[in-house]
């Protein structure tokens, strides 16, 4: 995995530069990066810090040449009793990281991922690539997409799919077997995007996507049968969704974005989303936005809080709260600060920006969640 | 096992893409200046909502999967 890891960075760095040359200093028409920092804590007091870097080209032929390196830590703190002991069992069984040997469950879990993506936008097209890299996860991915303006640009409609293949490679884990495995993710869209008024846009959409292969953690195991098993999810899920957007402008420069989504799959969950978000200009540099985000599940019809029988229902067992029912709701607000067209003393970096966002995430399972994120954007 | 009702979702999805296509009077360009501002853009939402998708779908059952996001066993 790690050669692999090394390979994909390369791979992606020697594309970025290439593109880079090929394009020529001429045909840049313009350039922009952006640094953003992301902490992630919850109340299982799992802490994630990320570092994104994204960097865009614009070629003078209408040519987009856009990347993205994610470098994220995802720190799980300590089972604080050994594998296997009465004090361990119900820390072992919500737990999703791998427990070896007599020390390791007292120590906090560390690991370290890296997810690159590379894309270019050419005309009506766009292509692009993505791995992801951690120590016991290799995650790859090519997409397309079609899009054509319509009714003199009042309409875009808009076709993408992708194809993502993984592999599993699970660390050692004292109290849960698990071998290699892969899975695949097949995936595609429809979006039309109308313009309604002067200030109205809507955009509706559905997606359906079918993922095959190992679709539960391979390191939780699950109260069943009177002792703990391994976690068992069915091996093909089938979904889809349709989701409405509405962003609305007003005239005291403001906006609106109203948003829902309706998913189902065949493993008997369906839910609600609801989103509204508000825009303000608070003067022509500073932007604050408000976010409200309503969320509604049903079970999977396979999860049960304990199963009598070690064989679960139907061969599967879940220790998973993502497949029971639940409700979440979400409250954030970003601020977007133009720092003046240039920096001082850099006439070639352009248009600096600043971005703070915060947001608070809850749900009825008693589970929190607290986001920070800061970012700097230029271009040059 | 509940199995999804496949024909009333694509004839939702199929009678709106309709009436955006029929019901809408065409918005000259120069009429479109305030549809220019990134507070009405969909993709600034995208950018925040693809950060926001790494973390969120290892919180619930419906978000994600959608591929780009995934991956990880640890945190799941």
């Amino acid at each position: 995995m790690k050669v692999c890891k090394e390979i994909g960075i390369v791979t992606i760095a020697l594309t970025a530069f290439a593109a880079r040359t090929l394009a020529g200093e001429s045909a840049v028409d313009q350039q922009g990066a952006t640094y953003t920092f992301h902490y992630f804590a919850d109340s299982d007091d799992i802490r994630v810090y990320s570092h994104y870097y994204d960097y865009g080209i614009n070629l003078k032929n209408n040519a987009d040449l856009y990347f993205v390196w994610n470098n994220e830590t995802v720190v799980i703190p300590p089972v604080d009793a050994a594998p296997g002991s009465d004090e361990a069992a119900d820390a072992i069984t919500s737990a999703s990281r791998p427990v070896a040997g007599d020390l390791s469950a007292f120590e906090p879990y560390e690991k370290a991922r890296d997810v690159v993506t590379a894309s270019i936008d050419y005309g009506f097209t766009d292509a692009g690539y993505y791995v992801s890299i951690e120590e016991d996860y290799l995650a790859q991915q090519v997409s397309g997409n079609l899009n054509r303006d319509f009714l003199s640009e009042s309409l875009n409609l808009s076709a993408g799919s992708s194809y993502g293949w993984d592999r599993i490679d699970p660390l050692a884990d004292d109290d849960t077997p698990g071998g290699d495995d892969s899975r695949t993710n097949t995936y595609l869209n429809l979006v039309a995007t109308q313009v309604v008024t002067p200030g109205t846009l809507i955009r509706i959409g559905a997606e359906v996507n079918e993922v095959r292969g190992l679709q539960h953690s391979p390191y939780r195991n699950v109260n069943a049968g009177g002792g703990t098993e391994p976690e068992v999810h069915p091996d093909v899920r089938s979904r889809r969704d349709f989701f409405l957007k509405l962003n609305r402008y007003f005239t005291n420069e403001s906006s609106v974005h109203l948003s829902y989504k309706y998913y189902t799959d065949d493993w008997g969950i369906e839910s609600h989303t609801l989103g509204a978000r508000l825009n303000q200009y608070l003067n022509k540099n500073v932007i604050v936005r408000y976010r409200y985000r309503y969320y509604e599940q049903d079970e999977a019809w396979f999860y049960r809080d304990e199963y009598e029988a070690s064989e679960g229902i139907g061969g599967y067992r879940s220790g998973d709260y993502r497949m029971t029912s639940f409700t979440a709701h979400l409250f954030g607000t970003h601020v977007d600060w133009a720092l003046g067209s240039s920096i001082y003393g850099f006439r070639t970096i352009r248009q600096p920006r600043l971005i703070v966002r915060y947001e608070r995430y809850f749900n009825s399972n008693n589970f929190s969640a607290n986001i920070f994120e800061s970012g700097f954007a230029v271009n040059f | 096992m509940k199995r999804p009702s496949v024909p009333p979702f694509v004839f939702l999805c199929a009678a709106l893409v309709t009436a955006m296509l029929a019901g809408c009077a065409t918005v000259k360009p120069y009429e479109r200046e305030y549809l220019g501002d990134s507070i009405m853009s969909f993709d600034e939402d995208a950018k925040e909502a693809s950060r926001n998708v790494s973390w969120i779908e290892t919180r619930e059952g419906s978000t994600g999967g959608t591929g780009g996001a995934g991956g990880g066993c640890a945190c799941k």
